[in-house]
């Protein structure tokens, strides 16, 4: 088992240095980002050339890479260009807590509904329950998110006038207590929640769905039922305990998702995470910006993969023992 | 031979799938019986029934398979009538299955003796470490060396063979009266095949169980049996003792397996061997009168008109045929 | 003594059960799919012919009057904030939508095939390296690349976001055929194809390939409701399809003004695109049933 670990992370360092070198090709097609600043009468040229050597702008780009690179790793992630000089790990984890709170919330509710739903579906094949939620399922997968949201503003927002149609907080709310707080960011946080579960909720429903009916059709609980093993111990020691393999290990590879955020979810509802600050980052060309958040990204998923492998193992003893 | 009393009367078994495409009649009118101590080999090809048979004896037949008329007379009671509760109590403690494919019969996320532990806890009202002891004690008596070791092991770490025995400790872990072998040793190779069969002869010995040998194999057949029924598309075709069938078989089906099996005697004269004509036919197309006629060489106009009861033309000697074979063949060597 | 035979895959009535036979048969009992099928056929053909039947131009605009009207009789849809008949734009963005989703499918499935024959079929350093590459791309975070790739590229045509779609779609497909091709190779027929002497690149595209199909097709199918999707979102900010032409993604665009006061605008496009979604899904779903190799054991 140690040495599996030990081998997949070895694993990770050069894939990780590949995703690095594709993302810092691909941003420097968009070509140099101090060309603009030349633009702006107010910047000395003087300045754009201390910062174009900050940034290695003035070196061949093998070299730029490299000096990029290791200041990734050493935590200097610099300041962004175009927000007043901001430290960028301020930008970003600022960014960071609003994306987490809404992913792990709505990892939470769609995984805790999803599942079980799922589940009981498969041992209900055929019923009214499994066609509803089957329909249920499909629903949330096939629709776009971001119509769905505004959908959800017009019809809540605008028509009852029960929630709130964007923003994080009422402007004002941050002197008040706690609770009050609280309840406010709630409220902001309902409908973002729900648009975002739905496909989450459709794909982990048909997921968990699709497992059980595969490990219900299984041999060994077959041989359960012929050992005489109670109705409720075949289901839920023999075949729940399979059936959950695969989707904890997806569970470890929608981590990643948590902190890259949802870009488009959060321009409709103006909520100021990570994928909104990625993608103001890429158009403005806040190159520090950007290239911080799509290498914490590109990390976060080869982390997340490794999560899941890691998961596996735990999970399945075939993977362990072998 | 001195038989027991009667363990099990399958009477006019019948179970029927209802398909989409139709309905199929896996089991369509089976009768045999089992005694105390003794071991039936239920032989046929594919599709013949016989797994079907012992899934509807276990009662766990699943849609859209349902047993729609016969008996399974277990001990003097019905087992088509009893609860699900009631089954439940009897599967594993008083009649046990072992299946075909060990390496996926067997729970991979828990250890063997966990799962053995867990068939001796079920049943019988003993204490955890009461039932550990049984359970290492059960995998000496099926011949697995380092039996404590093994017991914290999962299904993956052991061979084919050694699984099949840990099936086996499992169905032998409440002293059942009835053994049923579907298939169990097809799967492995030929010498653990040997190793299992022996382990099987032995066990039956010494707890005088009886065993319902299920396989398509004849050689195995020979090997195990007392008496042998031969299925054929969901009815019984012939049945009686172990010699009598080889010696003197009397149902054209039988006496074409036989003579399909190469001895020493077809090396010798060099001819091909023969085979029967045909195939199983499809389920969704069964023939009119004598399923077999299509393929028997001695098919008459009553054959495809109507179908053979299951008759004694011998002491002990059950066909289903209105011309039954009365040559008598070579002894199977 | 003479005894029937029957040939190989022949049933008494002379048809020959193949195994697209058997797929066709298995699908058409899935009432829902074959539903799909249907609402997805007229949908096409509606974006197809619609355009001709309608009495408006997709890019007429109309006269101040006529501009964010609700839906009537003259404008079954209403009108958008430059008077152009919704319904009118909606075929058109269909057309568009469609194309893109097929399209992109399609090459994605071209290069995910090449990518993943060669490296099922061949294995060793090549697998290796081609699955590496894989990996990499699959760890690159899409979205962020998608648009910097749609603004980097140049032109602004349809087909630039159907090649930067197939850019990052290719993966999953590449996955799928590595592992069918990694069992498949194993088979007999492959060997004895060897054994004849047939050539590797016979024995992969007119051997192996037709039986992996099977998952691809069902991939691929989901694969265009995605797009779709994907494409509408990419549009509805900015980076996919530039106006005038329409798609239903950037029909969307000014949704957020819209919502207050135009409704209709908001409800057409992304009903249309949720139904045929949802169409796509279910068919696939329903192919997938279909083609399940367990039920053909």
């Amino acid at each position: 088992m140690r040495n599996y670990l030990i081998r997949r992370i070895l694993q990770m360092i050069p894939l990780f240095i590949g995703v690095a070198l594709v993302t810092f090709a691909v941003l420097s097609l968009v070509g140099d980002p101090f060309a603009q600043m030349a633009i702006n009468p107010r910047i000395k040229p003087e300045d754009i050339a201390r910062l174009r050597h900050t940034w290695g702008f003035d070196l061949p780009w093998y070299l730029r890479f490299f000096k990029w690179f290791f200041s990734m790793l050493t935590g200097n992630w610099g300041v962004s260009i175009f927000a007043g000089g901001k430290l960028v790990t301020e930008l970003v984890g600022r960014a960071i807590q609003y994306t987490l709170r809404f992913s792990i919330a709505t990892l939470i509710f769609s995984f805790i509904i999803a599942v079980p739903i799922g589940i009981y579906s498969a041992l209900h094949q055929y019923t009214f329950f499994d066609y509803f939620s089957t329909f249920f399922a499909f629903f949330g997968m096939s629709m776009p998110t971001f119509w769905f949201g505004f959908i959800l503003m017009m019809i809540f927002g605008l028509k009852l006038n029960w929630l709130p149609i964007g923003g994080v907080m009422t402007p004002g709310v941050e002197t008040a207590p706690f609770w009050v707080r609280f309840l406010d960011q709630a409220k902001y946080m309902i409908l973002p929640v729900i648009v975002l579960s739905l496909f989450e909720m459709g794909s982990w429903m048909r997921y968990a769905r699709s497992s059980m009916l595969e490990v219900v059709r299984q041999d060994y609980v077959r041989t359960a039922r012929a050992k005489g093993l109670p109705e409720r111990t075949v289901i839920f020691k023999h075949a729940l305990r399979n059936a959950l393999i695969p989707i904890v290990t997806l569970l470890g590879l929608s981590l990643p998702a948590i902190i890259s955020g949802a870009t488009i979810t959060e321009t409709v509802f103006g909520i100021p995470g990570m994928g909104r600050l990625t993608v103001d980052a890429m158009l403005s060309n806040d190159y520090p910006v950007a290239m911080v958040c799509l290498l914490l990204e590109s990390a976060l998923l080869i982390v997340g993969n490794l999560i899941a492998d890691l998961l596996y193992a735990v999970v399945d003893p075939r993977i362990r023992y072998s | 031979m001195e038989r027991g009393e009667v363990l099990l009367d399958v009477r006019d078994l019948k179970t029927y799938f209802f398909t989409d495409d139709g309905v199929v009649k896996a089991v369509d009118g089976m009768s045999f019986t089992i005694h105390k101590g003794e071991v039936l080999g239920l032989v046929g090809e594919s599709g013949c029934g016989k797994s079907v048979a012992s899934m509807s004896i276990m009662q766990l037949v699943d849609v859209p398979g349902k047993i729609v008329g016969g008996e399974v007379i277990f001990k003097g009671e019905d087992l088509v009538k009893k609860t699900p509760e009631q089954m439940r109590k009897i599967r594993g403690a008083e009649i046990s299955m072992i299946f075909q494919e060990p390496m996926t019969s067997l729970n991979p996320v828990y250890t063997v003796g966990n799962q053995i532990m867990e068939a001796i806890l079920v049943h019988q009202d003993v204490s955890e470490e009461e039932a550990k002891k049984r359970t290492i004690e059960l995998l000496r008596l099926v011949g697995i060396p380092e039996p404590e070791r093994r017991f914290n092991q999962y299904p993956h770490e052991l061979s084919g063979g050694m699984r099949q025995r840990v099936m086996i400790a499992m169905a032998m872990s409440c002293n059942p009266d009835l053994l049923i072998s579907d298939e169990a040793t097809t799967a492995l190779d030929v010498t653990i095949q040997a190793q299992i069969l022996e382990l099987m002869k032995d066990l039956q010995k010494k707890t005088g169980m009886a065993i319902l040998f299920i396989t398509h194999d004849l050689a195995l057949v020979a090997e195990m049996a007392n008496s042998i029924a031969v299925a054929y598309t969901g009815k019984i075709v012939e049945y009686s003792d172990v010699y009598s069938i080889f010696k003197r078989p009397r149902h054209p089906y039988t006496y074409g397996l036989l003579n399909s099996v190469p001895s020493l005697k077809t090396e010798k004269t060099k001819t091909p061997l023969p085979a029967i004509e045909g195939m199983v036919p499809s389920p969704y197309r069964m023939p009119n009168g004598c399923h077999f006629n299509p393929r028997c060489p001695f098919a008459t106009e009553r054959c495809r008109k109507e179908m053979p009861e299951l008759a004694e033309i011998e002491p002990g000697h059950l066909v289903r045929c209105f011309h039954p074979v009365s040559v008598e063949k070579e002894a199977y060597a | 003594m003479a005894v029937e035979v029957t040939k190989v895959g022949e049933v008494a009535g002379g048809r020959v059960e193949t195994y697209w036979y058997l797929v066709g048969k298995r699908l058409r009992k899935h009432k829902l799919a074959m539903l799909s099928l249907f609402v997805l056929i007229l949908i096409i053909l509606a974006c197809i012919v619609g355009p001709y039947l309608s009495p408006y131009h997709m890019a007429e605009l109309g006269s101040t009057g006529e501009v964010m009207q609700p839906p009537s009789h003259a404008h079954l849809l209403g009108t958008d904030e430059l008077g152009r008949d919704v319904l009118t734009r909606l075929f058109y963005g269909g057309r568009i939508s469609l194309l893109v989703g097929f399209s992109s499918v399609f090459s994605a499935l071209v290069v995910g095939i090449i990518i993943g024959a060669y490296a099922g079929y061949y294995g060793g350093i090549l697998d290796t390296l081609l699955m590496r590459f894989t990996d990499i791309m699959f760890s690159i975070p899409v979205m962020p690349l998608l648009i910097v790739l749609s603004r980097v590229i140049p032109g602004s045509g349809v087909w630039k976001i159907v090649v930067v779609i197939a850019i990052f779609g290719w993966m999953t497909d590449a996955r799928i055929i590595r592992g069918m091709f990694l069992s498949l190779r194993e088979n007999e027929y492959v060997e004895a194809a060897r054994a004849i002497g047939v050539s590797n690149n016979r024995i992969i595209w007119r051997h192996i390939l037709p039986n992996s199909l099977a998952p691809i097709i069902v991939s691929a199918t989901l694969g265009v409701g995605g797009n779709i999707i994907y494409e509408a979102a990419l549009s509805y900010l900015g980076f996919g399809v530039m106006p005038p032409t329409p798609s239903w993604g950037n029909m969307l665009q000014n949704a957020e003004y819209a919502m207050a006061i135009a409704p209709w605008l908001v409800w057409s496009p992304g009903l249309a695109m949720f139904i045929t979604v949802l169409a796509f899904n279910y068919l696939g779903d329903g192919l997938r049933d279909a083609m399940d190799p367990r039920l053909y054991r």
